[in-house]
Order: C-alpha cells, then sequence, then structure tokens
C-alpha cells in the first residue's frame, strides 16, 4: 500500500444509548495510522463503536472525526466513505451472487463505477485474500470461511485509509487467520485499521495498539505488552487448582495456569496479553457486581 | 391445470436460478498471486452517485434474470405467444385479427409478466435487508436513494423481455395470424402502454420494498391491483365508460375500434406519470430534498392532465365522422364490384377485400345468372350498435339501421371476415342467398329446410372452389354439427344433426341429416353438371316445394330417403 496522509480517529464524550442501555458512554479515543485492536467482552460496546466509526450509526452525543473530517457533515461522510473499509460483524451476502458478482456489486456502492477499472480492482483483492480459483463460484457454495475471506475483500476495495474490521478472523481456520495476519500486516502500511477480536493472539501478533473496552467505557488503551504487563507477577504456575486464583485453568504440560494474586513462594509465569485482559475486565465485573 | 402448469414452472425456473451443488468448495487460503498489487491501481477513480446507479441498474438488470418471479413471468410471455398466436391463430379469422385488436390486447397480454415482474423487482430491492447487507452498504459512499435508482434502473432488463414480446407478436400478426387493417396510432400507443406498465409495475415494486419491506406486501398488492383494476376498468358494464380509462386494465368495447376513439397515448402518458410517481416515492423514503419534491409535484401534475385528458367525451366531428361510418359503411369503404358481387370494407381494412374475394368469386360463379343478377353484397356492417360510445348512438337511429338491414336480403355482414377453410361462414350466407333463405336466424331461432332441395343447393354453392375433401366437411358440418366432439360452443344436442356452423351465433338454417349425405354427393360431382342441370330452373330448385329427392332423380342418383322431423325450436324456413 503506498504512504498517505496519516490516517486518524478522533472520538471525542462519544455516547450511543439504545433505550436505555448505554452502548458507549462517553469514549474518547485518538486513533492513528497502524493498527489497533479492541478487546472486551460480549455485549462491551464494540460493535457499537465500530460502527460509529463506519458511519453506520450516529451516535448520541460526542464529536467522532474520520480521517480529518466529521461524520456529522453529509458531504465530510460521504468523502469519508470513500476512504473507509468495513467488514461488520454479520456481513450479509447475495448468496446467489458470485464472490465476485458481489465483490464487484461493492465496488459500485463505493463509487468505483468505471467498469474496466471496477473488475481489475474486484479481481485484485480477490487476489488477496486467495480467491481468484472461486471468485465466480456462487457464495452460498463457499464455506463460512472462504466467505469471510469475501467479507475482508470488499473491504480492500480501493485500498482504504480507515479499515474497520469486526471480528474478521471469525471462522477462519488456523492457516486462515495466519493468511490474514499476514495480508492486514502488509496492507495496513500507513493505514488506520480498527480491529475488533475475541482473539487475543491476533492482537498481540498484529496490533500496535490495543484498546479493552467494557460496560461502553474504555479500561485500557495502550500497547498490547502494557496489556499483558498488567498480569506481571500475577501469573503464576502450579502443581495444584488454587482456589484463591481469579482463573486457573490446566495446560498442556499438565501444570495449572493461574491468573488472580499469586501465592507466597508461587512460581511466576510471563503474562501474555490474554491475561492483562482477563485481570482488567474480570476486575471490571467485580466492581459492577460491587 | 394451470395452476399445476404454473406450479411447474416455478418449480423449473427455481431449479434454474439455484442450480450447482451447495457443498462448500476446498476452504485453503491460496497464496495470492506474484503479481498480485497490494495498493490500488493508480487509476481507481471515484465516480458519482449518477454514474453508480447506472452501474446498479445494469448489475440489477442482469440478476433479474436469475429470479424465479422473472422467470414465470418470461414463461407466462411465451404461453401467451404459443396459445395466442399460434394454437389459436389458426381456427379463425374474425374481426378480432385486426391490428387494432391483435396490438390491442397487448397491454392485457403484458399484465402476467408485469406482475411477475413486480415481484421479482420487489425481491431484489429487498435482498440486502435479507440477506443482512445492510449494515455493509449503508458504510458506502453510494446512498440508499442511488440504490433505489439501481433498482429501479433494472426495469431496462423487463423492457428487454418485453420488446421481444411485442417483436414476437407482430411477427405472429404478420405471418401467422395474417393480421389485417391498419396500425393506428392508438394502436401504436396499446404498444406504449404494454411498456409503461412494466414500468410501472418495477417502480411500484421498489415503492413497495422501499416503505413496506416485506415480501408479502408485493403479493398483496398484486391482489389488490387485480381487483381494483378489474372493477374500475369494468364500470358501465357493456357499454363504454370513459371512467375506465382510469384503470390499469380499461376494457374496451365490445365493438370494432375503428367506430371507437381510443386515447392510448394520453393513457400511457397517465401510467407513465403516475409510475413516475411512485418511483420518485421510492426514492423519496430517504432522499427528501428540493429535486424530489419537483418530480413528485411534476408527476401528479401530468397525471391529472392526462387523467381529464383521456377521459373526455370524444369531440363532435370524431362522433359524427363514426355515425356517418355506422350508419352508410359503403359510403366509407374500399368496395369491388364483379359481375355482381360487391365486396366492401371500410378503407382501413381494404386487404379484407381481398380475402372475401378469393374466398367468394367460385361460389358466386356457380350461382345461376338469373340470380346473380339480383347481385350479393358483403359489405362489414357493425353489429353491436348498443355499444359503441353514447356521443355516437345520439347520431344514429339504431332501430332504422337494424330496419334497414332485415329489409336487404341480398347484403351480408361481413365482420365475421372468415375466409379460411375452418370458418366458412361467407360461403355459407352466399349458399343460403343463392336460394333465397335468410341470412341471419329470425328472432335467434333457425328455421328448418329438413328435405328441402334448395337447401342441399345452397350447401352446394358455399363448398365451390373448395377441393373434394375440404367441401365435404364443409358440407358435413364437422366443426359442430355431425360431430358433437368437435362443437366449440357446445350448442343443444338437439340442433346437431343437420347443422351447419355458420359463426358463432344462431344458425340460421338447419339440414336433415339426409340432405348432408345428398349435399356430400353433390360436391362428390363433376361440378359442371351439376351447374347444368341447377341452371337449367334455377327458380324450381330454389323453391321450398321442390324436395332433395326430385333433386337427386333430376341429378341421376339415390333418392336422399326419408326427412327426420322438425327439431324443437326450429321453425320452417320462408
Amino acid at each position: 500500500m503506498t504512504t498517505k496522509t496519516i490516517a486518524r480517529v478522533e472520538l471525542d464524550q462519544v455516547t450511543k444509548r439504545y433505550g436505555k442501555t448505554v452502548a458507549v458512554d462517553g469514549v474518547s479515543l485518538s486513533i492513528e495510522a497502524g493498527i489497533t485492536g479492541l478487546l472486551g467482552p460480549n455485549g462491551a460496546g464494540k460493535t457499537t463503536l465500530l460502527r460509529i466509526l463506519a458511519t453506520v450509526l450516529a451516535p448520541d452525543s460526542g464529536d467522532v472525526e474520520l480521517l480529518g473530517r466529521s461524520t456529522a457533515a453529509a458531504d465530510d461522510r460521504l468523502q469519508i466513505r470513500r476512504r473507509l473499509g468495513y467488514v461488520p460483524q454479520e456481513p450479509g451476502f447475495h448468496r446467489q451472487f458470485s464472490a465476485f458478482d458481489f465483490v464487484d456489486y461493492v465496488a459500485v456502492l463505493k463509487l468505483i463505477t468505471d467498469r474496466r477499472v471496477r473488475h481489475d480492482e474486484v479481481r485484485r483483492v480477490l487476489d488477496l485474500v486467495g480467491l481468484t480459483s472461486v471468485m465466480h463460484k456462487r457464495i452460498r457454495q463457499l464455506s463460512g470461511g472462504m466467505r469471510r475471506r469475501v467479507a475482508i475483500a470488499q473491504a480492500l476495495l480501493g485500498s482504504p485509509e480507515l479499515l474497520v474490521l469486526d471480528e474478521p478472523t471469525a471462522g477462519l481456520d488456523p492457516e486462515q487467520r495466519l493468511r490474514f495476519r499476514e495480508l492486514l500486516s502488509t496492507a495496513a502500511g500507513g493505514a488506520t485499521v480498527v480491529l475488533s477480536t475475541h482473539q487475543t493472539e491476533d492482537v498481540a501478533a498484529l496490533c500496535q495498539r490495543v484498546v479493552v473496552i467494557h460496560g461502553g467505557v474504555v479500561r485500557y488503551d495502550g500497547t498490547p505488552t502494557g496489556l499483558a504487563a498488567l498480569a506481571a507477577d500475577r501469573v503464576w504456575l502450579s502443581e495444584e487448582r488454587d482456589p484463591r486464583a481469579q482463573l486457573a485453568w490446566m495446560t498442556g504440560d499438565g501444570l495449572v495456569r493461574h491468573v488472580g494474586e499469586p501465592p507466597p513462594g508461587a512460581r511466576i509465569d510471563e503474562p501474555r496479553v490474554e491475561d492483562g485482559y482477563l485481570l482488567l475486565v474480570g476486575a471490571s465485573v467485580l466492581q459492577e457486581s460491587s | 391445470m394451470m395452476i399445476l402448469i404454473i406450479g411447474a414452472v416455478f418449480g423449473l425456473a427455481y431449479a434454474f436460478t439455484h442450480r450447482g451443488s451447495d457443498r462448500p468448495t476446498t476452504d485453503s487460503w491460496q497464496p495470492a498471486q506474484a503479481t498480485a498489487r497490494l495498493d490500488s491501481p493508480a487509476d481507481v477513480k471515484w465516480g458519482t452517485n449518477t454514474d453508480a446507479a447506472l452501474q446498479l441498474a445494469r448489475i440489477e438488470g442482469r440478476q433479474l434474470l436469475r429470479s424465479e418471479a422473472f422467470i414465470v413471468g418470461i414463461a407466462m410471455h411465451v404461453a401467451i405467444l404459443v396459445v395466442f398466436g399460434l394454437i389459436w391463430a389458426s381456427n379463425s379469422i374474425g374481426s378480432e385479427n385486426s391490428w387494432r385488436a391483435w396490438l390491442g390486447l397487448l397491454p392485457v397480454f403484458t399484465l402476467p409478466f408485469a406482475g411477475l415482474a413486480l415481484v421479482a423487482v420487489n425481491a431484489a430491492t429487498l435482498r440486502a435487508r435479507r440477506d443482512g447487507a445492510e449494515e455493509l452498504f449503508s458504510s458506502m459512499p453510494a446512498s440508499e436513494a442511488t440504490r433505489a435508482v439501481g433498482h429501479l434502473g433494472a426495469m431496462w432488463m423487463a423492457f428487454v423481455v418485453q420488446a421481444l414480446f411485442v417483436g414476437v407478436n407482430v411477427v405472429e400478426g404478420a405471418f401467422v395470424r395474417h393480421q389485417f387493417g391498419t396500425i393506428d396510432a392508438a394502436s401504436i400507443g396499446d404498444v406504449a402502454v404494454s411498456f409503461v406498465l412494466v414500468a410501472c409495475a418495477c417502480a411500484l415494486g421498489v415503492a413497495l420494498a422501499r416503505w413496506l419491506p416485506h415480501p408479502i406486501v408485493a403479493h398483496a398488492a398484486l391482489v389488490a391491483l387485480g381487483i381494483g383494476a378489474s372493477a374500475i376498468g369494468a364500470i358501465g358494464g357493456k357499454h363504454w365508460s370513459l371512467t375506465r380509462q382510469l384503470s390499469i386494465w380499461p376494457r374496451y368495447p365490445d365493438h370494432d375500434w375503428i367506430f371507437a376513439v381510443r386515447p392510448t397515448w394520453w393513457h400511457a402518458l397517465y401510467l407513465l406519470a403516475l409510475g413516475a410517481g411512485v418511483a420518485v416515492a421510492a426514492v423519496a423514503r430517504t432522499r427528501r430534498d428540493r429535486s424530489v419534491a419537483v418530480m413528485a409535484a411534476f408527476a401528479v401534475v401530468v397525471a391529472a392532465v392526462a387523467a381529464v385528458a383521456q377521459t373526455r367525451p370524444m369531440t363532435d366531428g370524431d362522433a359524427q365522422r363514426i355515425a356517418a361510418m355506422v350508419a352508410d359503411p359503403q359510403l366509407h369503404s374500399d368496395c369491388r364490384i364483379n359481375d355482381g358481387l360487391t365486396l366492401c370494407a371500410y378503407r382501413d381494412y381494404a386487404d379484407v377485400v381481398d380475402l372475401w374475394s378469393d374466398e367468394l368469386t367460385a361460389p358466386f360463379a356457380a350461382v345461376a345468372p338469373q340470380r346473380r343478377a339480383s347481385g350479393f353484397t358483403v359489405v362489414w356492417r357493425e353489429p353491436s350498435l348498443d355499444r359503441l360510445d353514447p356521443a355516437v348512438r345520439r347520431r344514429i337511429d339504431i332501430a332504422a339501421i337494424a330496419a334497414s338491414r332485415e329489409a336487404d336480403p341480398n347484403t351480408w355482414n361481413g365482420v365475421e371476415i372468415g375466409g379460411t377453410e375452418s370458418d366458412p361462414v361467407n360461403r355459407l350466407a352466399l349458399g343460403l342467398w343463392s336460394v333465397g333463405l335468410p341470412l341471419t336466424a329470425a328472432a335467434d331461432s333457425p328455421c328448418y329446410v329438413g328435405g328441402q332441395a334448395r337447401g342441399v343447393v345452397a350447401l352446394w354453392v358455399a363448398a365451390q372452389g373448395q377441393s373434394v375433401k375440404t367441401a365435404e366437411r364443409l358440407v358435413t358440418g364437422s366443426w359442430s354439427g355431425v360431430r358433437h366432439s368437435d362443437n366449440p360452443y357446445d350448442l343443444p344436442v338437439s340442433w346437431i344433426d343437420g347443422y351447419v356452423w355458420i359463426g358463432d351465433r344462431t344458425p340460421p338454417a338447419l339440414w336433415a341429416p339426409t340432405d348432408l349425405v345428398a349435399a356430400r354427393t353433390l360436391v362428390g360431382l363433376e361440378p359442371a353438371a351439376v351447374r347444368e342441370v341447377l341452371w337449367a330452373d334455377w327458380p324450381r330448385w330454389a323453391d321450398p316445394a321442390t324436395t332433395t329427392d326430385e333433386l337427386m332423380t333430376a341429378l341421376g342418383q339415390t333418392a336422399a330417403g326419408p326427412v327426420a322431423g322438425m327439431p324443437d325450436g326450429a321453425g320452417q324456413c320462408p
């Protein structure tokens, strides 16, 4: 991807409610170019936040500025959408369309209207996600993983400066996830990628920055290493399960891995992103229930 | 049966649109080709919403061909072409075989396809919602209104299908059905209306999907439209009402449309404006700006103007012209006169005269000269005088016209056209005239000529100029008489034996079965030999008192035998 102007996302006190439920509660974020991971439990407000970033939803209050333009103005929104790629959590496909026809349809909606250029572009993005050989098969004939790749392909149309991906790796097998990481890390280039996922390995492997959201509120905003560091000295291994641990599970080598306050003399283990996340979200849950 | 056929067509369409295995293909992520570029080519240019709408229209139009409803609509078109253009084409040639009547049927013929196009376009517009793609699409620069316009633009494919339908229709009319007469501006208007109906259906399909996004709505709308259009289109019953024009399906009067002023172009404009209004409503679901408001207002104004224009009474000039044509057809006809045989058809239908001439020259020549001298005229006369426009009816004396027609035994109304082997109505009329039998049934009751030589002579005259086989068929009445199963009108059994079909009306005369046997004998003889006997004393053979047996004896044939009694409901022929 060619280097473009530094793209960014600016959220200022953004709030979105559904009835009495506050899905996003006064979120302020400033996201620069690079890959930013959005972590959070189900119902945390991730998808709502991504919909706002994709200009699908308007916030009830607060300001959203994408790529230097406000989403509140119709003309600006049009400019943003031209430079935006979006993979919804559940991208609906026209199952009777072939993969090529569907991505071509989306390309038209992206206002890539020159037919020859558009078809070249469609072939390019389908090639990037490894679907060249099946691009003329109907989508209903494709596997779930392939459909997910069709969704990723359409988001890459026109090499967007802002990529909003809501659980893009859901349904991909391990090989496909690795391929996706390869693609995204290369394709990100100078673009801004906001990626929601439940896969903490993806965050650790891909993201320069991670934002943990829970209850519509940002609980953490920093690097993946920093998130993992939250669990420093709080992950330990033992032969037996310790009931005082926040979370414990048997690992493949027969030891029990604990997250939480370690007992004196415990064997401390190297923390990972998921450990930090668990501690963070677990603490929030405890806070809320108290 | 019809439901089964439609079900089968739907099944085939479903199989066609869902062909191909549902089994997922191999799932591996093939590495991108070495030549794959990570960034977009520099020549990717952003178009406008208008450009996008045009491209969407192209795509959506092609996608219609994958819609079951659309395919069934095409199948309906094909069925109509086969049934009306081929199967029923050879049965007869009647006044409905004018180009006016044929092209006038186009809007009605188009309704099934238009209805199914409505369902197809509606389903296409609902596709994003149904498939859960709305969220993705709403993140695109192309607006919802642009997508709506794209769906509206898909009607181009319906136009292509309709153009093919009209084209094949015209070819069938010219080469299979042998349509006659001129194609007037109103008929071209009918063609335009058929296209406009398709456009309106597509627009309504999109509008319903945008405002009432549920697939059942389109079907419900079709039913409601069918009921409403039928009700409005039939206002006034058998009498013409101008209000019918407000329906999408105005049923024009039964009489020939040469006697009507059909504002088909105003009707096309009226429907076009309604369709445009519906299309604007479809767009207005998500776009309500000044230009949309102006277009909506314009559509309403044009629809109102066209509604008024198409429901205006005909002008005095038109009414006077039509009244004159009805009152004195020959004055407004092209006539061909040949040795006492006069053939007249309205100038727009002049080519019918050739048809009549080919059919009647030989039978007329078989009539004795003294009878020919009184002359036989075939003239196109409108029979449904009471159904004419009130403005015309006010200018004619229907009773006087009917009386003058009855008082003229030498003139036959050629409105049935005839002209085919299977429809020998003019031949039979000429045969009946040649021996002084009535040409039409008095008081809707046939008269009986059983055992009378004149009845046999009438049949022999009618059959002249035909091959023996065809002639035998004519005098057997195989269309409806002897072979009951062939009787297309299911006439009372008491009238079947000895009945020779003459048009779809009450037959003027009934023969005894023995007369038909005698007639078949006559048409098998050398025509010159029969003619010599008949011409020697034509008044005798036209006399009701002369029996069939006498005729057979004079020709040296075996007597016909005892005559059957007069059937119920028939009286003696004068």
